[in-house]
């Protein structure tokens, strides 16, 4: 069984986000199917884990989604599952995003699977839909020697100047934390 | 929480550091890190329009010039989260004392402050030939963090990108800013200002026109005809 | 207990001269002075104001030592400003100084026109040990105490305010009587819109040069096409420009760890700057200490009262020392009465 990981925020007491890393997957291409086809839990995402390398940019992009789901102005996504990978994104365009951090195609074979849970309610359908996911369960201690360096430098535009200053994780997290602030796709 | 523990925003156990001018500096975590949680003030003698202009750019000058600045090669503190309504910015804990504090304290050979001096001149340099102006360059707004000495730069609020033909006089503007900071922080140490500035011209490209620029800058407060 | 000494102040180091009489007790017992006013549109010049000052002297010396009930053989000494300022008039003042004193044969003490405001400020309001925020038409310092000297923490890296002030109201043809920044004052009670003008704060300095220009075109372009009255220009002026004042002052305060604000010179006596920094004060939890247009506005006593201070230590020169200098930093003299 694959070991879940407990994210809890201390700006949202009560909810946690619950973070399952597969991989070998075989079934990328199907799972994503299912998101478009709206057949998911709204509180569920499923993401392609080689552009992530740690569990702290789920923290940020949680604490984000939460943040903006409990705000006046709302999500700008439909869904916590899907603003919680726009927002992993660090990009300002949602189906950028979505498409990128999605797990379309059939060569994405390591796969975050996440979903929000709030103390005291009991949904149906739960967020926990690990049984769709055709692969091997692994750590998300794994995730960095999982995830693809170049393509999360390239996806960011991480510079080797920016990582002589801070870890990858950093940068990522630097560019979650303050994309409303920053320009697209230069991150300046 | 603790009685001196405040909740800022959504972020509780907030443990007060410093109020500044600008604002309020929090201790707490964030994402089970040791973090800082920057707050600034609306300032009730500005009229509000400039209040809310002035806030809101300079929480956005702020991330945006840590952003160069790493671009540029330059230790900042890692941006955690931006909170808009309550104008704070939530950052990673910088390990280290500030530059100001490492000064007075004097506990360093005189290598580590050839070194610590010669750092922030090169460091300088960078971001000004990357066309990135501080603007806020004091003692205090540098961490150094022992043994290594490696150097962090933080407040960047009154940070800009300066455009071509205003290159020299920002850049000069910038160095001059800091030379008064290191002399009336530092009045018992003269000389450390001209070693940063020795370590600034070596690395940058464009030291004629930002030196004498500076120059300019710095007589005028000498040749200002004072009148009144 | 002896009679206290008695010093007699000669300030005119820009376009007001004043001769005032204050004993070492701290009574100002007489503070007259003129004002050479130049029509609408126009600044005084160093000649004009020189001449200006030659012609009213010695009628405002004989009015002084009248108001004071005082002869000459009362004076024990007598101030005067040695700098900063504009030369012809600084020298015209000097120069009737140093007959006198050769005349009345008493010593004569050189005072720093800055130094001059600052401790006047102190003696008038009460004010210990506060920064100092000195604001003129020819300086513009934020000045803390420290070691003997007043030490400038943040200043104009270009203009000062009060010449900032007195070209925007040249800008708007406002009249200079009694003074340009006056009659932004009143003015800028009338206006209601706030219109945005450039803001530039650099570290603990200021710049003026970029408003400066944005009031020279922009707002001329908007007074043409109606947009924006002249009251809504003086009113969104004073409010940009003062908050760099304050914000200054207020970085200041916080490096310093101090918490009260004196603010002196001429554009000190605008009650719209002094609100602005009480209020800020005040959320500091510390005190807003001004003065008058009395002690604001260049005077002889503000020369009088250091020169008293300084005479008490010793520090007179002869005749020949009497020079003036049109540059002469406000850290630049010892300030050997301040024991703290």
């Amino acid at each position: 069984m694959a070991s879940t990981e407990t994210i809890t925020f201390e700006s949202h007491p009560g909810w946690t986000l619950q973070a399952r890393f597969f991989r070998d997957v075989t079934n990328a291409e199907e799972v994503g199917n299912l998101i478009v086809a709206g057949k998911l839990p709204v509180k569920t995402s499923v993401i392609n884990a080689k552009l992530v390398p740690d569990v702290l940019p789920l923290y940020a992009a949680g604490d984000k989604t939460l943040r903006a789901h409990k705000s006046q102005k709302g999500l700008t996504t439909r869904t916590l599952g899907s603003e919680l990978v726009f927002n992993l994104s660090g990009s300002k365009h949602i189906r950028e995003a979505l498409t990128k951090f999605g797990v379309k195609s059939k060569d994405c074979t390591s796969v975050i699977l996440a979903w929000f849970e709030k103390e005291g309610e009991m949904e149906e359908e739960g967020g926990d839909v690990s049984g769709l996911v055709k692969g091997s369960a692994g750590a998300m201690a794994d995730l960095a020697s999982a995830a693809d360096i170049a393509e999360v430098r390239s996806h960011y535009n991480i510079t080797d100047e920016e990582l002589s200053t801070s870890s990858l994780t950093d940068c990522v997290v630097f560019r979650i934390g303050a994309k409303d602030f920053l320009d697209k796709k230069s991150g300046k | 929480m603790t009685e001196e523990e405040q909740v800022v925003g959504l972020v509780p156990k907030c443990k007060l550091v410093c109020q500044g001018a600008e604002g309020r500096v929090f201790e707490t975590r964030y994402f089970k890190r040791r973090a800082i949680l920057k707050q600034r003030f609306d300032k009730m003698y500005r009229h509000p329009i400039l209040n809310k202009k002035l806030t809101r750019q300079r929480l956005g000058m702020e991330v945006k010039g840590m952003m160069k600045a790493r671009k540029l090669g330059i230790r900042t503190p890692t941006v955690l989260l931006v909170d808009t309504e309550t104008n704070s910015i939530i950052m990673d804990r910088v390990e280290g004392i500030t530059v100001k504090d490492w000064l007075r304290k004097g506990k360093y050979t005189e290598e580590e402050l050839g070194r610590v001096l010669s750092a922030i001149g090169t460091q300088v340099a960078a971001m000004h030939d990357g066309s990135l102006v501080h603007g806020d360059l004091t003692t205090s707004n540098i961490i150094v963090r022992e043994p290594s000495l490696e150097l962090t730069f933080i407040d960047f609020g009154l940070s800009f990108n300066t455009v071509a033909q205003n290159g020299p006089e920002d850049k000069g503007v910038d160095l001059y800013v800091m030379e008064r900071a290191f002399l009336n922080a530092h009045a018992d140490k003269p000389g450390l200002f001209d070693k940063a500035l020795e370590a600034y011209s070596q690395k940058t490209n464009q030291w004629k026109s930002t030196f004498n620029r500076y120059s300019e800058v710095r007589m005028r407060g000498r040749k200002r005809s004072m009148v009144g | 207990m002896g009679k206290p000494t008695i010093c007699m102040g000669f300030e005119g180091s820009a376009n007001k001269i004043g001769v005032g009489i204050v004993t070492s007790d701290g009574d100002i017992l007489a503070n007259p002075r003129k004002t050479f006013i130049t029509p609408p549109g126009t600044g005084f010049l160093p000649r004009e104001t020189a001449l200006h000052h030659q012609q009213v002297i010695v009628p405002l010396v004989q009015e002084c030592l009248k108001e004071a009930n005082l002869t000459p053989k009362d004076i024990d000494c007598l101030a005067y400003t040695k700098g900063p300022g504009m030369g012809a008039p600084l020298v015209s003042t000097a120069v009737v100084m140093r007959t006198l004193a050769q005349i009345w044969k008493v010593p004569i003490v050189p005072v720093n026109h800055c130094v001059g405001h600052i401790e006047m400020g102190r003696l008038v309001t009460g004010a210990v040990d506060p920064i100092v925020l000195y604001v003129s038409g020819g300086n513009t310092q934020v000045i803390a105490y420290s070691e003997k000297r007043y030490r400038i923490f943040g200043e104009t890296i270009d203009i000062a305010v009060g010449n900032c002030l007195d070209r925007f109201a040249r800008v708007l043809g406002l009249s200079n009587d009694p003074s340009p920044g006056y009659n932004i004052e009143q003015l800028a009670k009338e206006g209601s819109q706030y219109i945005e003008m450039p803001y530039n704060v650099k570290g603990m300095d200021v710049s003026f040069s970029g408003i400066l220009s944005f009031a020279e075109d922009t707002a001329v372009k908007l007074l043409k096409k109606g947009t924006a009255t002249k009251a809504d220009l003086c009113y969104s002026f004073q409010e940009t420009v003062f908050a760099m004042l304050v914000e200054i002052t207020e970085r200041a305060m916080a490096h310093c760890n101090t918490q009260d604000v004196l603010i002196v010179g001429g554009v000190g006596c605008n009650k719209r700057l002094q609100a602005m920094m009480k209020i800020m004060a005040d959320e500091r939890g510390g005190k807003l200490y001004a003065t008058d247009e009395r002690y604001c506005i260049d005077n002889g006593a503000m020369i009088a009262w250091p020169g008293l201070l300084a005479f008490g230590q010793g520090d007179t020169i002869p005749v020949e020392e009497s020079t003036c200098t049109q540059r002469y930093r406000t850290d630049d003299p010892v300030i050997n009465w301040r024991d703290d």
